[in-house]
């Protein structure tokens, strides 16, 4: 295939080209209450051929793989189209064959103990009278991708995501309360065994939010858990650091100057593509860039952030390695990979030791437009005198994330990463996979939506 | 492709379905001022939906040359596959509708071009502290579907729709404007596109905090879009009914909603996007209402979940070729009202006009629960808009607000050409601010 493509490459008449070649694979099983509602295959295969030209890009895709010089060709064309100033900043020439070698491929379980799987975890998440259905479901993908670019990176790697997603729908009467969970990486068939624990949890949670109250809306101190604050440090700040956001305007490029003071000493955000077996784990990314650790808040201060070679270019600073596509069908842009605030020294009491606040729990949805952000946590619990009492539903956090960064008082010393089978989505590419994490934190000032 | 499938289907003796979907797109993006890219896609896909021995099996490909291997692969899968609880329609009359444009597939690139560059000058020439934005999309979609009972159908539709957004810090805080169309034909919606980018940005240049208490609160169609579609539909769809999971299970005939809410699915209005004359599984398209007059008239169903509730089908099963179908809906309309939106606004004494929003759907929205960040609104204040509100929050329950649903707006307008909202205005309800 490498030789094919190169081959093509050779007819390329403009100042760069690259053709990346996908090959996928999957399985998906879903029950959705007693029945089983998905059981399911997946193939595809496809390509695309992207080139740049005097600052202009070209980017055609398709799934057949015929006539590929002629693609090429409309590829030229379109670049030719745009005049614009740009450039790609230098990168080492990469060759490389990242073959899959785990002990535990998925690919290799049977398709039979898949189901089991899911049935057996199906069985404890319904396992309450209140639980009215759900929906537990294992997903397996496997990627065999084909890079090749003109000046000389030939990249043959093979990848594959597993895991599980489990949610609870609990009725009282018009009462409907969710709650969910999901699980897995790059690590195998091994990291989606042994979630009882988790399924207990999702059915115990949806039916507790039957007598959840609603919370009173006002501005409160809030703890957040490690899986909401992930997704603080991903949606609210982590969309920021991606340069494409950055360049080309200049009043956005004035607030994410490199050495501002973001937080207090202790916060540090880092992405980090290179922790193997985490969803947002890639050794190279969709220019054939490797990945990294980058810090973008290190000890307060606005350190760094994440590039494409363009975007380094233009700002001249270094590829970091975060251009990605969800696939064949999307053209790389900046994206993060596993994101999180890294631990500090306060224990969960610590944290909680204060007159009146919110415990915020958990994910349902975020949603961000640069400096404004809404995230919906799945509960919450009423902090009084240092003890957590009253259970919360309606729990939604808006702000402004500079001055929510700098609220941040506290950070715990209790780390957790989540990847599981969800993604980010960005400029309709969506859902790519990323993991995010924190610790617990404590954050004042925040104001909290309800009744 | 469809017919040897369907061949092949019949001498395996399993009924059985085969979807292909093909697309062509073209899409011209600018970015912050600027032509950003330029991209030509070509897609196409195969999904076969087998019945054996009671159980349904499902196998999809894009690999053309494969679909031997996948009609292996879904009979394969149904042995452990759920029941099928309906059975594949047979051969219909299918509604005549013009959904091909050929001008759409006329369109040249380098003209996509230049009207991106005409709306960024003109918004420009007016406002130069936003970054503008544009997507321009054109292309062509196929649906051809088939299945053992003698069900055929296949139609081509080509779309082409225009995005445009303006982005950038006024006054001390981010704002972010836009507008979008889409159409099965050519609309070119630069005026609109330029005229509301460049008045709501002169409508920002005063920011206002607010102080938590009770306001009118104007939705514009935009924002009820973003606020309330997910809250006023999910609840509707039949998958969910069907799992008892829906706090509408059991309600049809009963009043739900405000006597003032009548929201129609019509799969057949002219040019929008959705209009189609089947289903994804050949069930023959008609307009629904969903509420008439606040009462609930229809769900929306795929031939399970119809099956499961012992009602007809209702022509709403969508998917893509890699997936099974689940229920969707077409192009919603909610109808209007009496008065006009200049005329509502002139007599709200105290009021917020919201005309964008952060946050919508990610509440509980099966419990009709909604909580959003007023991203884009405007105080009113004995008639007059008296500039942009900042760090305010709009939350409660779609159903525990119908008393103060005072009133929906004559106008009703295109939403990016997917539903057809009024402006609607609920009186005195809570708005938390921050000042």
């Amino acid at each position: 295939m490498i030789e094919e493509l190169k081959r093509v490459l050779e007819k390329c008449g403009v100042e760069y080209a690259e053709i990346r070649v996908e090959e996928r694979e999957g399985t998906a099983i879903y029950y959705s209450g007693k029945e089983l509602e998905i059981a399911e295959r997946k193939r595809s295969f496809g390509g695309c051929i992207r080139t740049f030209h005097k600052g202009g890009w070209g980017f055609v895709t398709f799934n057949k793989l015929k006539d590929l010089e002629d693609w090429l060709h409309r590829s030229e064309r379109q670049a030719k189209t745009m005049k614009r100033e740009s450039g790609l900043a230098p990168v080492k020439p990469v060759r490389d064959k990242v073959r899959l070698s785990l002990p535990d491929d998925p690919r290799k379980v049977p398709l039979e103990e898949k189901h089991e799987l899911v049935r057996k975890y199906n069985q404890i998440v319904m396992g309450h009278e209140k639980i009215q259905t759900t929906r537990v479901g294992y997903e397996d993908t496997f990627i065999r991708r084909y890079y090749v670019n003109t000046e000389g990176t030939e990249i043959v790697e093979e990848r594959v995501y597993s895991g599980v997603r489990m949610v609870a729908t609990a009725v009282d009467g018009t009462n409907v309360q969710i709650s969910f969970d999901s699980v897995g990486g790059t690590q195998g068939w091994n990291s989606v065994l042994g979630l009882e624990d988790v399924a207990e949890r999702v059915c115990k949670e949806a039916v507790e939010m039957l007598k959840a109250e609603p919370v009173d809306a006002g501005v409160y101190t809030v703890v957040v858990d490690p899986q909401l604050a992930g997704v603080f440090a991903h949606e609210a700040f982590g969309h920021l650091s991606e340069a494409d956001h950055i360049y080309e305007n200049e009043r956005i490029r004035e607030i994410m100057k490199l050495g501002t003071r973001f937080g207090v000493d202790e916060l540090s955000i880092v992405d980090d593509g290179t922790i193997k077996g985490e969803r947002g784990y890639y050794p190279y990314d969709d220019e054939g860039v490797p990945s990294r650790r980058t810090y973008l808040i290190k000890n307060g201060i606005l350190v760094g952030r994440l590039h494409s070679r363009e975007t380094a270019y233009k700002m001249g600073e270094e590829p970091t390695g975060n251009a990605r596509a969800i696939n064949f069908a999307y053209p790389p842009i900046v994206r993060m990979s596993c994101t999180f605030i890294e631990p500090g020294d306060k224990t969960f009491e610590e944290l909680t030791d204060i007159e009146r606040g919110i415990y915020a729990i958990g994910a349902y949805g975020g949603q961000t437009e640069l400096e404004m952000f809404t995230f919906s946590a799945r509960r919450g619990y009423l902090i009084e005198k240092g003890k957590i009492t009253k259970l919360l539903k309606n729990v939604v956090l808006t702000g402004n994330v500079f001055e929510t960064l700098r609220n941040i008082d506290a950070i715990g010393n209790d780390l957790k990463l989540y990847g599981g089978l969800g993604g980010c989505g960005k400029g309709g590419q969506f859902p790519l996979p990323v993991s995010d994490g924190a610790p617990h934190i404590r954050i004042r000032n925040v104001v909290i939506g309800g009744k | 492709m469809v017919e040897r499938i369907i061949d092949e289907l019949k001498k395996k003796g399993v009924k059985g379905e085969a979807f292909y979907a093909s697309s062509r797109m073209n899409v011209v993006k600018f970015q912050d001022d600027k032509l950003h890219s330029i991209e030509e896609k070509e897609i196409s896909g195969v999904g076969v939906r087998v019945i054996k021995d009671g159980k349904v099996g499902f196998a999809s490909t894009n690999k053309e040359e494969e679909w031997k291997e996948v009609v292996e692969e879904a009979i394969g899968v149904a042995s452990l596959g759920k029941p099928a609880k309906f059975e594949f329609p047979g051969k219909s009359k299918l509604p005549e509708l013009s959904l091909y444009d050929e001008n759409v597939l006329k369109i040249e690139v380098e003209e996509a071009v230049e009207k991106g560059n005409e709306i960024i000058e003109r918004i420009k020439e007016r406002v130069k502290d936003l970054k503008i934005s544009v997507d321009i999309k054109f292309g062509e979609h196929e649906i051809s579907l088939g299945n053992t009972e003698g069900f055929r159908g296949n139609y081509t539709k080509t779309v082409h729709s225009l995005f445009g957004s303006g982005f950038g810090l006024v006054a001390g805080s981010f704002l972010s404007v836009y507008k979008g169309s889409g159409s099965t034909r050519v609309k070119w919606m630069v005026d609109e596109l330029v005229k509301e980018i460049i008045e709501k940005r002169e409508l920002a240049e005063n920011t206002i905090e607010i102080e938590t208490g009770e306001y009118d609160v104007i939705l514009s169609p935009e924002a009820v879009f973003l606020t309330l579609t997910r809250a006023l539909l999910s609840p509707l769809n039949g998958k969910t009914v069907m799992k008892g999971a829906s706090p509408l299970c059991g309600k049809l005939g009963e009043k739900i909603l405000s006597d003032k809410i009548t929201l129609i699915d019509d799969p057949l209005l002219p040019d929008a996007l959705a209009t189609r004359p089947f289903d994804d599984e050949g069930v023959v398209c008609r307009p629904k209402a969903f509420y008439e007059k606040g009462v609930l008239k229809n769900y929306y169903l795929d031939l399970e979940s119809a099956h499961a509730l012992g009602l007809e089908p209702t022509g709403n099963g969508m998917r893509n070729y890699d997936e099974l179908p689940s229920p969707g809906y077409t192009t919603i309309i909610l109808e209007g009202g009496e008065r006009g939106i200049d005329e509502i606004i002139r007599d709200t004494e105290k009021g917020i006009l919201v005309c964008g929003v952060l946050g919508g759907g990610q509440s509980n929205v099966l419990a009709g629960d909604f909580s959003v960040n007023l991203a884009l609104a405007f105080l009113i204040e004995k008639g007059e808009l008296r500039g942009r509100v900042k760090n305010a929050m709009f939350g409660g329950n779609l159903y525990q607000l119908q008393p103060n649903l005072r009133e929906l707006s004559r106008e009703v307008q295109d939403v990016y050409g997917h539903m057809r909202f009024p402006y609607m205005v609920f009186e005195r309800v809570k708005v938390a601010g921050k000042a």
